[in-house]
């Protein structure tokens, strides 16, 4: 059985999947890409709104997500955080 | 409140000053680790990444607290010599000082040996500190406590390190790991600074490496990664 993903990978995949779609993706194809459950999915979509690292947009009856330079500033960040995590034994 | 048994060592003319310039480079070396792992912390919001970030915070008070007490008294004592008045005061305000930098660095390492005890729940954790806290309050022999407690908790940082090594054979994590080793090694050579002044010397060029392992790691993680987009 795959090993559960860390809450940092969760995050990590869910910016890259918009980021990897031209900074631009609907909630169902993120639901399809992020392969988590519809629940998780939209939890993990609130608190990375209302933490600033994407934002919803529309376009007619479109929903869209895409990244904030927040959002982008953390996938930059993300090998650093993760080698760092890793490399002083701090995960 | 007793004041430490042992609060006044004087190093011999030729390193008077240089051991605040080393306690000076070990306050930035610590706040550049305390920086970065407050920013990782920010990020990830991992419990491991926050006590690194409050034991180093402590641990480069505890430094620069040091080295500015150091660098007062012996300004004062190369100016004015050491009378008895210059002596009175320069020596309650030095072991002031010293005490801090006992108590802080001690608390700050307590810290660091929780991320390596794998998270002790809440009560353990302060039942611990307020232990630490108390033994260093009460005790007669106050430097002697401060360098068998924090051999403990550098022991038990160090095994963590070994364990976490092994596990994944990261050279990294043994770069660290050797860094805490030099690092207890230089606690341990600290403890005969009494004897002679060479392992007053000698303990701060150990630290000295100690810190700059974790340094060069720092920067390995840091601008390695942000030059290649993999992991150092």
């Amino acid at each position: 059985m795959a090993k559960k993903r860390e809450r940092l990978q969760v995050i990590h995949d869910i910016l890259r999947v918009i980021r990897d779609n031209r900074n631009k993706v609907k909630p169902t194809h993120l639901l399809y890409k992020s392969n988590l459950s519809h629940q998780m999915m939209k939890d993990y979509l609130n608190e990375l709104q209302e933490k600033g690292f994407i934002e919803q947009t529309k376009e007619g009856n479109n929903k869209f997500f895409m990244l904030t330079d927040k959002g982008f500033n953390y996938l930059n960040e993300y090998q650093v955080v993760t080698s760092f995590l890793e490399s002083f034994g701090l995960e | 409140m007793a004041l430490p048994d042992k609060y006044l060592f004087l190093p011999d003319y030729w390193f008077f000053g240089l051991d605040s310039i080393f306690e000076f480079t070990f306050f930035l070396i610590t706040l550049a680790i305390c920086f970065k792992a407050y920013k990782v912390y920010k990020l990830s919001h991992n419990h491991n990444a926050k006590y690194f970030w409050y034991g180093f915070s402590l641990i480069s008070l505890s430094y620069f607290i040091k080295s500015l007490t150091n660098l007062s008294a012996h300004s004062v004592i190369r100016g004015h010599g050491f009378t008895p008045a210059v002596a009175k005061d320069t020596l309650l305000y030095f072991a002031w000082g010293y005490y801090a930098y006992l108590i802080l660095i001690m608390i700050g390492l307590l810290f660091i040996s929780f991320i390596a005890l794998q998270n002790p729940n809440r009560r353990t954790r302060y039942l611990v500190a307020l232990l630490v806290i108390a033994l260093s309050f009460q005790s007669y022999h106050k430097v002697l406590n401060y360098y068998v407690t924090t051999t403990i908790f550098l022991l038990i940082i160090c095994y963590h390190y070994l364990k976490s090594y092994q596990a994944k054979k990261s050279k990294n994590t043994l770069l660290v790991g050797a860094g805490f080793g030099c690092l207890l090694l230089g606690h341990l050579t600290f403890a005969l600074m009494e004897t002679h002044i060479l392992y007053y010397v000698t303990g701060h060029l150990l630290e000295l490496l100690a810190y700059l392992m974790l340094l060069m790691n720092l920067l390995m993680v840091t601008w390695y990664t942000k030059k290649h987009g993999k992991k150092a």
